[in-house]
């Protein structure tokens, strides 16, 4: 009976032990966070000091990532893991990706802020849960917003609208790839990664004012690209 | 069903046997297996052939440009037969405690299936406190009523029928007029294969004909298929609508004309008389938030706003340019508070031509 009893444990071992090597599945998991300057985002009063010394608080915060990605660091391999993403900061169910079983492997994240010109067309995403609240008009170029970051600034009445996308046509969307390196192996199960922006970071290093109305504006356009590139985004690890 | 068909030769055979008798009672149904084609009053006999499989006709929704695919619960697929008979329904008195108020009492199709009240008096004469929704394009919407209390069609349809200030009946009285009514019997037995009819197949009728309630055949559809110009003011009207200049289309955007979503567009400051979604979420973020209708047909569709209180699309347009009120919950969106949108007397016109340009005569007129 004994010896039964061992013999059907070693079995069990054996085969746990060997399915753990050929079926590898580890998931990661992105969560996404926001702050300014490492605080949390206030809607009330006006707590938040930008670069050029306008307080204000956030209201609205809604942005669409596109063509996430794993980069493998040894081959020349990599794993998508969404196309397209919309993160809503009033709804926690857009706040997490989790991606599909990832194969062993050093790799780097990549996504890209925005759609590029040639995803972003008008009506192109109809069915998907942005189609109306991120819709860029057709006569302003037509496609979708990247970001709509909204709040009150120098009083509760006063609003401002910082929101980015595709003015005249023109490709203002930017990839964001992370140094911190994600190692896979078989002795991992889950990993969480919490992908932070800075919002503060939108405003500077080149000035950004705070305005209701950016939509038609280039230059602001293009600096809030150059300070998206420059480090609105952080990767961060997060043990479980 | 055996017993049946002897009582029925049983019955046959008596009166058979009496010449001189006019058969008077028997089946009256004629879709029915013993179909009596002399009898005058239905005696409850009629035979249906189990064998013939039920089978309804698909109604097809073909997705109007720039449109996402239409939201159908799986268990209500929309037919040729239920559409139907969610038509009739929805025309029929029948619905209401004293037989005299149907749906489309209160949703007149010249309106662009609204009304013209500010609010809308039920049976009772107990006037709303709400202005009549237009019913157009429902089947993208994903929640109903001004202040979003129900999620789908279906669910919508249980409530002005028992709402005590609109048909003021109740389901179980509804169930059994229209039970007891032979025409309906077949067109349910028809669109969903069923003997007794309880409420949640008239629910899902009503749905399924308010689905087809589509009108996007404006002066501005035609002009996007370019069939025709508009005309330089209901351009410059777009370039309004379409611009952070009016910026009207962060919440009346994309083909649909609305986002789906609910906003506090500025109307008061203070002494909300209604709460719009914070009735349904408890939730103070929400106090004064509505549902954005669409602004499809909204020249049919005054009076304007929640409670109707624009009777004209001047006053509504006068209202935007004003920038509006503040209060906790107004939308960032409305981003000209106590500065307006400052548009010249030409520009306010030319917004308001291109608002009429969204109206479609053909669905009025057929
Ligand atoms: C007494 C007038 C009246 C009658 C009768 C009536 N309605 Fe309404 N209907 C209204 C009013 C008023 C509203 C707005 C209610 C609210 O927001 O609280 C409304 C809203 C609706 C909506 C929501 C539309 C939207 O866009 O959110 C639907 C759908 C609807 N009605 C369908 C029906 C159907 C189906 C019937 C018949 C079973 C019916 N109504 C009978 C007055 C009426
Ligand atoms: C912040 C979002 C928002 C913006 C911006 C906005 N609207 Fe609205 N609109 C709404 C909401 C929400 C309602 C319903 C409000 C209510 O009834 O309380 C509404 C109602 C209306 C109505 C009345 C509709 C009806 O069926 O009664 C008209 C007309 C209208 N808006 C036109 C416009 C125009 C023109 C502009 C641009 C100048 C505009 N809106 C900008 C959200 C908005």
């Amino acid at each position: 009976m004994k010896n039964l009893l061992s013999v059907v444990f070693a079995a069990l071992i054996l085969i746990s032990c060997g399915s753990d090597q050929e079926i590898n599945d580890t998931k990661i998991f992105l969560n996404f966070s926001h702050n300014v300057d490492g605080n949390p985002v206030s809607m009330d009063g006006l707590s938040h000091t930008n670069l050029a010394g306008e307080n204000y608080n956030v209201l609205t915060l809604k942005y669409l990532i596109s063509d996430i990605k794993l980069i493998s660091n040894e081959k020349d391999h990599e794993k998508i893991i969404k196309d397209v993403h919309f993160v809503d900061l009033s709804d926690p169910s857009t706040m997490v990706i989790e991606s599909d079983i990832i194969e062993n492997g050093s790799y780097t994240l990549q996504f890209r802020f925005g759609l590029d010109a040639t995803t972003n067309v008008t009506n192109s995403f109809v069915n998907e849960i942005f189609h109306t609240s991120m819709s860029w008009p057709e006569m302003m170029g037509g496609g979708y917003h990247y970001m709509k970051l909204e709040g009150s600034y120098t009083n509760d009445s006063t609003f401002y609208n910082t929101h980015t996308g595709p003015t005249m046509g023109m490709d203002h969307s930017f990839l964001c790839s992370f140094d911190v390196p994600i190692n896979i192996n078989n002795s991992i199960n889950n990993l969480e990664y919490a992908i932070e922006m800075n919002i503060n970071n939108w405003y500077g290093p080149e000035i950004v004012n705070l305005e209701p109305a950016i939509m038609m504006n280039i230059p602001t356009q293009m600096n809030l690209m150059m300070n998206g590139m420059m480090g609105v985004f952080n990767l961060q690890g997060l043990l479980d | 069903m055996n017993r049946g068909i002897i009582i029925l030769s049983i019955v046959l055979l008596f009166f058979s046997c009496k010449k001189d008798l006019i058969i008077v009672e028997g089946c009256t149904d004629p879709s029915a297996s013993n179909w009596n084609a002399t009898a005058l009053y239905d005696d409850g006999s009629c035979l249906y052939d189990t064998t013939i499989p039920f089978q309804t006709t698909p109604y097809n929704i073909i997705t109007p440009f720039g449109f996402p695919d239409m939201i159908i619960p799986e268990d209500n697929p929309l037919t040729v037969e239920g559409v139907q008979l969610g038509e009739k329904l929805f025309n029929d008195p029948i619905l209401s405690a004293d037989n005299t108020l149907s749906c489309s009492g209160c949703h007149i199709k010249a309106n662009s299936f609204s009304e013209n009240n500010q609010y809308s008096t039920g049976i009772d004469n107990i006037e709303g406190f709400r202005n009549a929704s237009a019913l157009i394009n429902l089947g993208w919407n994903t929640s109903f009523n001004w202040d979003g209390s129900v999620k789908n069609l279906e669910e919508q349809a249980f409530e002005p029928v028992i709402n005590p200030i609109e048909m003021h009946d109740t389901w179980v009285n509804v169930e059994s007029k229209i039970n007891s009514d032979t025409i309906y019997k077949n067109l349910f037995k028809k669109a969903f294969n069923i003997d007794y009819i309880d409420s949640s197949y008239i629910v899902k009728a009503i749905a399924q004909f308010e689905r087809t309630i589509i009108s996007v055949d404006s002066k501005y559809d035609k002009w996007m298929r370019q069939e025709l110009q508009l005309s330089s003011s209901e351009l410059n009207g777009f370039a309004i609508f379409n611009s952070e200049k009016g910026d009207c289309f962060h919440c009346h955007g994309t083909e649909m004309f609305m986002d789906n979503d609910f906003h506090n567009n500025g109307l008061d400051a203070n002494n909300f008389a209604d709460l719009g979604l914070a009735n349904i979420t408890n939730n103070a973020d929400d106090i004064a938030k509505f549902k954005t209708p669409t602004l499809r047909n909204i020249e049919f569709t005054a009076p304007y706003m929640h409670d109707g209180r624009f009777t004209t699309l001047e006053e509504v347009i006068e209202y935007y340019n004003s920038g509006g009120n503040y209060s906790q919950t107004v939308d960032p969106l409305m981003k000209k508070i106590g500065v307006g949108l400052q548009l010249t007397n030409a520009e306010k016109q030319d917004l308001i031509n291109f608002l009429k340009a969204l109206s479609d005569y053909n669905f009025i007129n057929n």
